[in-house]
């Protein structure tokens, strides 16, 4: 090696370390800088560190849809019968090839599992655990539907809040895993097959049970499956992403027909129970054929999805 | 090509230490930020995280169902108060502003009807400059 080059290999390997240095400074210490210390120096720096670590959104817009367990619950308390029959079949999950089904399929069984505890269905419920456990744990997620967890799911059988809490909390953690992992293709993934199994259960009790307020939830995931489209956008050259996307997009443009009607209206807010009141008002009008149309077109997209 | 490797090799590694520890820093805070959520609520499944620098604002897009009450939780750091959010409706009008409630780090919410809504969050830039910011969503069951 030359002379020139060794001392330009120095002057880099110099400048990298200074680099490092300042990145995991910024980074890992990042909640302690106080603004009183800010340099024009440090913001450069920190200019660099923010095109380099893509692990993380910045800034943008995030979506969100609603746990699918809010629904199961509606579900309940409008007195509808368990109904196994609604679920989707274990043996399916034996024949799941890619990453991207086994993430679909995980949202439809997770929904399914929350539906089955509402219910204290414990034997479906200890069925669908077991499932998930085996399909996160192809998915790498070995450390979160891990045997400690199927072990104190077991144990708190019959106490429902605690299994809740068990399932809400693992799927956080799945969640949160994947997006640490770069992999949130497969994260919008779980959450649409559990929304699109959610309404799936919807859909089916309101054919035998007209109960206005399943009506009115349904109808209101006008708002929410715009929510779950934005969500999945970022990732619609993945495939599966960007086919369920027109999947329900086409689901989307049924909806586009039905009325949903906001008022707002001032909030209130007690500071004293930490507590703000929203007010505002909405409400959905959907016709008859409009219903069957959405029941549908969400049987088509769970079909697509199980097979 | 040795120099060119070893350059690259040297910058990846330096990119995924760095990386990792981001990822570390935001699991830390958000196990932090878990502690405002009593067994009463349940987590929506989710966790919103975002990387912010100086004024930057992360928008969180939520539905929330009617006749229900959440809980959100915003945190930055490892001490309460170092994120603020604003909730607005879809139309932009303002629900709630922590800043106005001492920087509250958690807020509860009973909703009368279905509305989107929108979490605008913001560093407290009085306490830091940059990091990792996360919000939770609970609901009562």
């Amino acid at each position: 090696m030359s002379k020139t080059r060794l001392i330009s290999s120095k002057i880099f390997l110099k400048r990298l370390g200074a680099v490092a240095v300042v990145a995991l400074f910024l980074v890992a210490c990042a909640e302690e800088t106080k603004r009183g210390r800010k340099t024009g120096d440090n913001k450069e720096e920190k200019e660099e560190v923010k095109k380099d670590a893509n692990l993380l959104k910045i800034g943008g817009k995030v979506f969100s849809v609603p746990s699918p367990i809010q629904t199961a619950f509606l579900l309940k308390n409008s007195g509808a019968a368990y109904s196994s029959e609604m679920l989707s079949s274990t043996a399916n999950a034996s024949i799941l090839s890619t990453s991207a089904k086994k993430a679909l399929n995980l949202g439809v069984y997770g929904a399914d599992m929350g539906y089955a505890t509402i219910y204290d269905q414990t034997q479906d419920a200890i069925s669908y655990m077991a499932i998930t456990k085996k399909i996160s744990t192809e998915l790498g997620m070995t450390n979160i539907f891990n045997n400690s967890m199927v072990t104190r799911f077991e144990a708190n059988l019959g106490n429902q809040d605690s299994l809740l809490a068990l399932v809400s909390d693992a799927f956080k953690s799945a969640d949160s895993y994947l997006k640490t992992n770069e992999q949130n293709d497969l994260s919008v993934l779980i959450l649409a097959g559990s929304w699109i199994e959610t309404l799936h259960f919807a859909t089916n009790i309101v054919k035998s049970q007209d109960d206005q307020n399943i009506k009115n939830r349904i109808g209101e995931q006008k708002i929410t499956i715009k929510n779950l489209i934005n969500l999945m956008l970022p990732y619609q050259d993945k495939q599966p992403v960007g086919d369920v996307i027109n999947s329900l997009n086409e689901l989307r443009d049924i909806y586009a027909g039905i009325e949903f009607n906001y008022t707002y209206k001032v909030s209130s807010t007690n500071d004293k129970t930490k507590t703000t009141t929203i007010h505002s008002t909405s409400k959905v009008s959907m016709t008859a054929e409009q219903l069957i149309d959405i029941s549908a077109k969400v049987e088509d997209i769970r079909t697509s999805i199980l097979n | 090509m040795k120099k060119f490797i070893l350059k690259y090799t040297l910058l990846s590694a330096i990119l995924t230490v760095s990386a990792a520890s981001a990822n570390a820093q935001c699991d830390t805070i958000a196990a932090v930020c878990g502690e405002n959520f009593s067994r009463e609520f349940l987590s929506d499944g989710q966790e919103y995280r975002a990387l912010l620098f100086d004024d930057q604002t992360s928008e969180f897009h939520l539905t929330l169902y009617g006749q229900s009450t959440y809980r959100f939780a915003a945190c930055s750091g490892l001490t309460s108060g170092n994120m603020l959010f604003r909730v607005y409706d879809e139309e932009r009008n303002e629900i709630f502003i922590s800043s106005d409630h001492g920087n509250a780090p958690y807020w509860d919410f009973n909703v009368t009807s279905t509305l989107d809504v929108v979490i605008e969050g913001n560093l407290n830039l009085d306490e830091v400059q940059s990091g990792c910011a996360v919000l939770l969503v609970g609901f009562k069951p």
